[in-house]
């Protein structure tokens, strides 16, 4: 049972040099993969979401579209720990790879796990971005990807910033599937400080509040890039008329 | 006459199994300011959208600079920045303050050309090692930081022309219609375009917002700007109009000089269309 011992003991347990090496650890790994995994993501993600909504003219675009179906419907049809297992226990041996961290392969899964589903976040916000901003950069003879990175995507980043905060949430969370392919991350390492003292129940409610910290730590963080992307929307500059926009 | 400058022969555009355009012929000399009037669904927005391939034509041909638009093999791009065009919904770059919207193409373009000229020249100079007849370099007439200096002297002069110069570093949300609308003008002009399509530029404004647009647009007209413009103000398109074209049905109806389509309109349609609006 939790009890004020109990909390004394694993904090004693917590502070030992080697433990406490332990939990920056695992902390480290969890917000290191989630951090790598979503710019991954952002990367994976944004180039499918382009595929996705590109016109498609040419061959190779609709069989790249093809590809990128498939894709997500892997990595969005799976578990991600089932991504994991396999990833670790089954192709890196098949592929005859070796000497390749646990970590690494970590990063690679959720970065790839997470561009299927920010791909459908980006493809939704590219979507609501007007359809005229496309067509004034092209009639002013930019190409399409040009016109896509400088007009479009930044315009789409704002608009689905709270939904990729979301992810990134569901990533730090996600993290504690990283145990089976043993890897240290919070919750194994919170769970290897536990075990001497049997302190388990401390343990746990350690952890929910450590995760709950960086979460609140993060919300804070989109807040802030929200109001700073958000400068073009209200009135914002030398003059503070009020007029209706149409 | 004057030159040629863009030529639509046989031009049809379909949308599936809808026919918008049915084999359009006609010819914009320089200099012109074509109206092209007609009721709504007629197709005068897309005849204007595919002289510069926002839709691209489904058959003919429009020439332009002597190559064929039409065509997919040539690049559009390029052809692009020497038609400029003006939006009903105005198409401001919301995420870019006034002033970068304006330098945005120009920059762009002139930093991509310049890039493309360094690469050459340094393959040509790795060629002359070899060469015993050198080969010139091409010449490099502007640094970067000078055509960023020349884009953004031009966007001031011409926010200056229409008064808004204060409003440079805003973002087109704090703007008004006739003020946004102006702006996308400008944008438009800053890539030095031989010609300007207009498409209903006055459409998506307040009434009292109408008259500041025009104005602008009748002075571009009276400095000899070529220009296509779609528009439903038929005062404005009888007194800066060159040439009218009526459209009607995908086809043009009738075709001629203000005063003769508007008062003396031979086509049955353009008589109950112009019974209509005037």
């Amino acid at each position: 049972m939790l009890s004020f011992s109990q909390i004394k003991t694993f904090f004693e347990t917590l502070s030992g040099e080697y433990f406490l090496k332990l939990f920056f650890t695992g902390l480290w790994n969890t917000i290191k993969i989630a951090v790598l995994g979503l710019v991954i993501g952002i990367i994976i993600g944004t180039l499918i979401a382009i595929i996705k909504v590109a016109p498609k003219y040419r061959r190779s675009m609709r069989v790249l579209d093809k590809i990128c179906t498939v894709y997500v419907a892997i990595f969005r049809g799976t578990p991600m720990v089932v991504q994991l297992l396999v990833a670790y226990y089954l192709l890196l041996p098949l592929l005859g790879v070796q000497g390749v961290e646990a970590v690494s392969v970590g990063i690679a899964v959720f970065g790839m796990n997470s561009g299927a589903y920010v791909s459908e976040i980006m493809r939704g916000g590219l979507n609501s971005v007007d359809a005229g901003q496309m067509e004034a950069g092209r009639a002013l003879g930019l190409g399409y990807s040009v016109t896509m990175l400088k007009i479009v995507i930044p315009q789409a980043i704002k608009n689905i910033l709270p939904t990729l905060g979301n992810e990134f949430i569901t990533l730090i969370k996600e993290t504690s599937v990283l145990s089976f392919i043993a890897i240290y991350d919070l919750y194994t390492a919170v769970k290897a400080i536990a075990l001497p003292g049997y302190t388990y129940e401390a343990g746990y409610l350690f952890m929910a509040i450590i995760y709950i910290a960086i979460i609140l730590f993060i919300t804070a963080l989109i807040k802030i890039m929200e109001v700073f992307l958000n400068k073009s929307d209200r009135k914002y500059g030398a003059e503070k008329k009020s007029k209706k926009s149409s | 006459m004057a030159e040629v400058l863009i030529k639509v022969e046989h031009l049809n555009k379909k949308f599936g199994d809808n026919e918008v355009l049915k084999d359009i012929n006609t010819c914009i000399y320089e200099k012109e300011k074509v109206v092209v009037l007609g009721p709504s669904g007629s197709g005068k927005s897309t005849f204007l959208r595919c002289l510069n391939c926002m839709e691209d034509a489904s058959g003919g041909s429009i020439f332009f600079d002597g190559e064929d638009l039409a065509d997919f093999k040539v690049d559009i791009n390029k052809h692009r920045r020497k038609i400029g065009m003006v939006f009903q919904q105005f198409n401001l770059f919301n995420n870019k303050t006034v002033i970068q919207n304006i330098t945005l193409a120009p920059v762009h373009i002139g930093l991509s050309e310049l890039r493309s000229k360094k690469t050459r020249n340094f393959f040509t100079k790795a060629g002359n090692l070899f060469r015993k007849n050198k080969k010139p370099l091409l010449e490099i007439e502007k640094t970067k930081a000078q055509i960023i200096k020349d884009a953004t002297d031009k966007a001031h002069e011409l926010l200056c022309r229409i008064g808004l110069e204060e409003k440079a570093d805003v973002y087109p949300s704090t703007l008004s219609g006739g003020q946004k609308q102006r702006i996308a003008i400008v944008r438009a002009l800053a890539m030095n375009p031989k010609v300007m399509l207009f498409d209903e530029p006055t459409s998506a404004l307040d009434p009292e917002m109408v008259g500041e647009v025009l104005d602008l647009i009748k002075e571009l007209a009276d400095e000899g700007m070529t220009m296509v413009i779609v528009t439903h103000e038929m005062g404005f398109a009888r007194e800066v109009g060159t040439r009218v074209l009526f459209m009607d049905g995908g086809v043009i109806a009738e075709e001629g000089t203000p005063s003769e389509v508007f008062d003396n309109p031979k086509n049955e349609r353009t008589v109950q269309f112009f019974k209509a609006v005037l």
